[in-house]
């Protein structure tokens, strides 16, 4: 037993009856009083897993129901995809000049480094001239469906508490990620999946860890639920030898019902979360191998995507992704590793490593876009692509030498993501940089407001989105965020 | 004494009127109550009368002080703060004076003989007095501003006009910037209080601005000193509004800001001027231009619980579109192992006219109970794809007049189902990838409905 319990215990035996007359005069005084202030003073804001009511939420009509989140870790370069910038291949190999280094931080730049120009060409494409780089050859036939954002920017310059600013709206590990808090205020839309899943992709889990995808404070039922590319698609969700779908059932049922008698006991929400992950998972025997099964897609579609059988690939993730979606998951983060192009080596460099990763996920991400239409799902599937920073307009001198390879330190003032589908407007670049791209000067738009746009097409105000978590109201956005309207049909 | 020489000593105490000034009211009402009472009851409360009328003259008399401290201040209309005055220090006079003759009690006889005239003369004074205070303090129309319009005439106000909101009528300046100035700027700048000597009640008190001049630079709001108070940062001394108030929100000082740029018009409508999407945005912020969707012009009886758990219990997903609408979105899991009969529909449609979102897609329906689908008279949106829907049964979806969504994508339908398509009114996007429809069919329909945005595969 711990502390906290220990005293309460002796608090109990110490209080008779004789305290409890003696305190009635001024505590009943107190409960009418409160109660005539409104019942919201006298029994607390709602915060626990019974008590909260799913059924107020939405606070509006929503533009999306779903959320695909397409979060490239490593952060990819602005300047070689989607930010046009030929004022800077004019300055290519110049001394960056004092003004851009003054006062700034980089993770990796010392003394002062030399611009560097792009390193792909740009046209433009589609209906809305939209400038795409080489690198993407699928994505410039989406680009009349997507929305660019060029000015998003953000305050951590390294790949774990951005990542984490990111997903959970704050740089420190132990908040709630954004697919928990969608899950905890709207459910799931099918009670045999989790509403929250996870696909990881590109050789290594991001850098922040499974806090990027945690419940945080939440309860821990909300998190998001990691799914492998082989063998069990969720670590012993298949029965093992010898144990049948009936005797696994009879089990749960009386383990269910022990914690049942526990919850009543000590009244512990986790107790009742534990009960609901049982369940979940006894019915994701059934579902999660069906729907994690891409063979039951017809050929045609697998070649639209690239996706083949049993790999751990981001073409492979798309299409899982839709699956997932279509049989109403809420929130489903993928996460595609290795874009962090420093140029310390081949790998890493602009001209090889990135293009060796626009490779990877172009024609998937194309396609996923236009597979939901196709299907009528873009219309209420919100899609975000894009990393946790940017890149530098200047080239990366680690330890303030030449390096190799051509490569770009970590960014915070400004880079590009993209958007489409959960009633964002298709065609429309938003925001703007400076001719090199380093600053956004028009329309900036921080994480938090992306998030606040995120919850506003699901139908959430941000602001009013509570969580009451050792005596304070926890939002996504904590104090920050504006919705971006200029983005929104 | 730097402390005080820093800060406006005067008004420091002059805002305290605003709070002691409620006492002398409480005490001669106090005084007059048990006045009554003594007479009816035929009890001696002498004593306590008198010592009331004392307090009330005595808070009276320091809420004088203090009141003519915070009118040196200015800002005031000045016919309406005159009689404030003279009423007050009249009341607090004959406070006094009552005070006497009740000590003096019987001795002088005039003075028994003027008792009730003086009595009605300091309620009256006080009313008078309160009232007129009220008014400074919250301008002159507080009082009546929500009194239901029969009474708005009788009183000589001006009827209230319901504001327009649809975007094609609004007015510019009645219906947007003039309830912007009402919620924000005219507590303080109306007739009785005009602070800075400014009033933004009327066209023409905007147009001659305040005592430092125009606040308004026709066609430059980046000029205007209206704008350039209100976009101030708030802990700046000029920020207005001021004393804590609700400052405007960043949509409407964007709305002021428009306004002025388009030459400040008062008697045009909002359409007259130069829209961009990000202006409109800002008007639906404050409630303009939203044409209601057929969606939101419904107002239904909420459906009854039993019939919802009735529904759930025969497998099918229901709830509300919002948290706190009566619309209802249902689903049916492909998951569910029991098929759609029509004993379960039959259930279903209790709900039938607050269903609107119906989602039907990858399950197995059997053809006779499409008919009954139809019976969804407010359906604005249906996925039925990936089923075994025919041209019959498109054929039975004909009668849904209000759909403006459907889903019918691998579906085995042909050109045939377009004439029933095009019965579809109000239809704006469909989907039909993987179906027998032609591209024939597809431009066929679209002549037809020339609004739909038709999908197929990619």
């Amino acid at each position: 037993m711990d502390l906290y319990n220990e005293s309460q215990k002796r608090k109990l035996e110490f209080t008779t009856r004789r305290h409890f007359l003696k305190k009635c005069s001024t505590g009943l005084g107190g409960i009418a009083l409160a109660s005539l202030m409104g019942p919201q003073y006298m029994f607390g804001s709602n915060n626990t897993v019974e008590s909260f009511d799913p059924g107020r939420l939405p606070h509006f009509l929503p533009k999306a129901k779903r959320v695909i989140y397409l979060h490239m870790a490593g952060a990819p370069s602005q300047l070689e995809l989607f930010d046009y910038k030929p004022e800077l291949q004019k300055l290519h190999g110049l001394d960056c000049p004092q003004s851009l280094l003054e006062g700034k931080r980089f993770a990796f730049i010392q003394g002062v480094p030399k611009m560097l120009g792009p390193q792909f060409n740009f046209k433009q494409y589609g209906q809305s001239g939209t400038y795409v780089s080489d690198a993407l050859p699928h994505f410039s036939e989406i680009v009349d469906d997507v929305a660019i954002i060029k000015s998003m920017h953000t305050d951590e310059f390294n790949h774990a508490p951005a990542q984490l600013l990111l997903q959970t709206g704050s740089a420190r590990s132990g908040r709630p990620s954004i697919g928990a808090w969608v899950t905890y205020g709207l459910g799931s839309e099918n009670e045999n999946l989790p509403g929250y899943m996870v696909l990881v992709s590109g050789g290594k889990n991001p850098s922040a860890g499974k806090n990027a995808w945690g419940s945080g404070f939440l309860p821990s039922e909300y998190q998001g639920v990691q799914c492998r590319n082989s063998g069990d698609p969720i670590l012993y969700v298949s029965n093992p030898n010898g144990m049948s779908r009936d005797i696994r059932k009879k089990s749960l049922e009386a383990i269910n019902e022990i914690n049942r008698s526990e919850y009543k006991e000590f009244n512990d929400d986790e107790t009742l979360s534990r009960i609901a992950q049982y369940e979940m998972a006894f019915k994701m025997q059934v579902s999660v191998p069906d729907v994690m099964d891409i063979s039951k897609e017809p050929e045609y579609i697998r070649e639209m995507y690239g996706a083949k059988q049993g790999e751990a690939s981001f073409a492979n993730n798309c299409l899982l992704a839709r699956r997932l979606v279509e049989q109403g998951v809420r929130f489903v983060q993928l996460y595609h590793w290795g874009w962090d192009m420093h140029g310390d080596s081949k790998a890493t460099s602009l001209n090889e490593g990135l293009k060796t990763k626009c490779g990877e996920v172009d024609q998937p991400m194309a396609a996923l876009v236009k597979d939901l239409k196709q299907r009528g799902l873009l219309d209420d599937t919100l899609v975000v692509w894009g990393g946790e920073f940017g890149r530098t307009p200047m080239r990366e001198n680690r330890g303030g030498r030449i390096m190799p390879y051509y490569g770009r330190d970590h960014h915070t003032e400004a880079y590009s993501i993209w958007m489409a589908g959960g009633g964002v407007k298709g065609g429309i670049s938003y925001g703007e940089t400076d001719e090199i791209g380093y600053y956004g000067i028009k329309d900036r738009v921080h994480i938090h407001d992306l998030q606040a746009t995120i919850l506003n097409q699901l139908g959430i105000n941000h602001e009013k989105f509570t969580y009451n978590f050792q005596g304070r109201d926890f939002r996504l956005t904590d104090v920050h965020g504006h919705v971006v309207k200029d983005l929104l049909i | 004494m730097t402390f005080f020489l820093e800060s406006n000593i005067y008004q420091f105490f002059g805002r305290f009127h605003a709070m002691l000034v409620h006492l002398p009211i409480g005490f001669i009402i106090l005084a007059v109550v048990f006045e009554l009472l003594a007479l009816k009851k035929k009890i001696d409360l002498n004593r306590a009368i008198s010592y009331a009328f004392l307090a009330g003259a005595l808070s009276g008399f320091i809420s004088i002080i203090l009141g003519l401290m915070l009118a040196s201040d200015g800002g005031y209309n000045e016919a309406t703060l005159n009689t404030h005055k003279w009423t007050g220090i009249t009341m607090t006079l004959t406070a006094f004076l009552l005070f006497f003759i009740k000590r003096k009690q019987n001795t002088i006889l005039w003075a028994k003989k003027s008792y009730p005239l003086l009595m009605v003369l300091v309620v009256t004074l006080l009313f008078v007095a309160g009232h007129n205070g009220g008014n400074l303090t919250h301008g002159s129309d507080y009082l009546l501003e929500h009194a239901p319009n029969p009474i708005r005439t009788l009183v000589g106000m001006k009827p209230i006009r319901d504001r327009v909101t649809d975007l094609d009528e609004a007015l510019v300046y009645e219906d947007v910037i003039h309830p912007i100035f009402e919620a924000k700027c005219n507590v303080c700048h109306n007739s009785d209080k005009a602070k800075g000597d400014l009033l933004l009640t009327d066209p023409e008190s905007i147009m001659k601005g305040g005592e430092n001049g125009e606040v308004i630079a026709t066609g430059n709001a980046k000029e205007s000193e209206l704008y350039r108070r209100v976009t101030l940062s708030p802990t700046h001394k000029e920020f207005m509004p001021t004393e804590g108030r609700t400052p405007l929100t960043k949509e409407e000082t964007m709305l002021i800001q428009w306004w002025i740029d388009e030459g400040a018009p008062f008697d045009k409508k909002v359409v007259a001027l130069n829209l961009t999407d990000r202006t409109k945005a800002h008007l639906r912020d404050v409630g303009i231009g939203l044409k209601q969707t057929f969606i939101e012009s419904l107002d239904l009886e909420v459906v009854d619980d039993n019939i919802i758990e009735a529904i759930e219990a025969e497998g099918f997903k229901i709830k509300p579109i919002t948290g706190n609408s009566t619309l209802l979105e249902v689903a049916y899991s492909p998951y569910n192992k029991s098929p759609i009969t029509a004993e379960k529909l039959e259930v279903l449609l209790k709900a039938k006219t607050n269903i609107v979102w119906l989602n039907f897609s990858d399950i197995r329906l059997q053809e006779a109970l499409i008919p009954k689908l139809g019976q969804l008279e407010n359906l604005v949106e249906l996925r039925i794809n990936n089923t075994n829907l025919t041209d019959e049964g498109v054929k039975a979806l004909a009668s849904l007049k209000h759909l403006e969504y459907l889903n019918v994508y691998g579906n085995p339908i042909t050109d045939a189902s377009v004439e029933s398509f095009q019965k579809l009114t109000s239809l704006q996007k469909i989907y039909l990838w993987k179906t027998g429809v032609s591209e024939t069919g597809v431009q066929e329909l679209k002549n037809a409905l020339n609004h739909v945005n038709v999908v197929l595969g990619l």
